[in-house]
């Protein structure tokens, strides 16, 4: 689901769910997401893609088109799993959508 | 649902104090710390289990967030670390909000580690909003913009090993 709608849904839906995966986020903000040590909360997919992971809640995430040093951190598509293995159709979604934005 | 009502949720929903979140932080900068205290020292998870006569997967289950991480929790794990956990008050008037988006993003963008430790947010960059066919994505500035400028009080902890063995002591937060 694209990212708005599916933080959108998970603060409606389970709220404690979503204020952790909030406090990932902001933890990510404050070390910056390349610096956060646990593999169980931020792992590298491959060719630019990341995930940010917060029990079941799996957030698809890339740097954004720079300008000069300034980058961002650009939040594709998020899905709720429970296995660690993602399907190929979430990530072939993820990875579709980075192109997007970095055409 | 609508993009426009979409950022005003979330705007709201990042903005809201939750108990919640509050504990989930928490358990992230202590599992954080326990574990830049690991890379440090060498010592693997195994090593840790090991030393706390848990299993492995115990360990791994308090890093994760899984298994509740009490202070008890913390003071064993420090214990085994040679290590001391001391708890801070913040509050927004005391945290760094000096650097501007370049020094925030350089520390996102760079693989130089020595900004990391004083990163600090202070993102004023507009929302970012794109909309493209289906997929809708936010860039995580403004929820950084956001959680910078909380006024509420804000708990952390701190990591201070004792000394080095040039006696220097290191702080690290």
């Amino acid at each position: 689901m694209p990212a708005a709608d599916y933080l959108v849904a998970l603060q409606q839906k389970t709220p404690r769910e979503f204020d952790k995966l909030r406090a990932l986020l902001d933890r990510a903000g404050e070390v910056g997401p390349q610096n956060i040590r646990n593999p169980e909360k931020v792992k590298t997919l491959g060719k630019g893609l990341f995930e940010f992971k917060s029990y079941q809640e799996r957030l698809f995430w890339c740097y954004g088109s720079s300008q000069g040093q300034r980058r961002t951190v650009l939040l594709l598509d998020g899905v709720t799993k429970k296995r660690d293995k993602h399907r190929p159709s979430d990530l072939a979604r993820a990875r579709e959508v980075m192109r997007d934005m970095n055409e | 649902m609508n993009d426009m009502s979409n950022v005003e949720l979330l705007r709201r929903a990042f903005d809201t104090p939750s108990t919640e979140f509050e504990a989930e932080r928490l358990v992230l900068e202590a599992s954080e710390v326990i574990l830049a205290e690991m890379e440090r020292t060498g010592v693997s998870r195994t090593d840790l289990a090991r030393a706390l006569g848990k299993s492995k997967g115990h360990v791994s289950q308090i890093l994760s967030g899984q298994r509740n991480m009490t202070l008890r929790t913390l003071a064993e794990v420090a214990a085994a670390l040679s290590f001391r956990i001391r708890l801070d008050i913040e509050t927004a008037s005391t945290r760094d909000s000096d650097q501007n988006l370049d020094e925030v993003l350089r520390g996102v963008t760079t693989d130089v580690d020595t900004s990391a430790r004083s990163f600090r947010p202070n993102i004023t960059a507009e929302f970012r909003d794109h909309h493209r066919d289906d997929a809708t994505v936010v860039s995580m500035a403004q929820w950084l913009h956001r959680a910078s400028n909380r006024s509420r009080p804000h708990l952390t902890t701190h990591h201070e090993p004792h000394a080095t063995q040039d006696g220097q002591v290191v702080a690290v937060s």
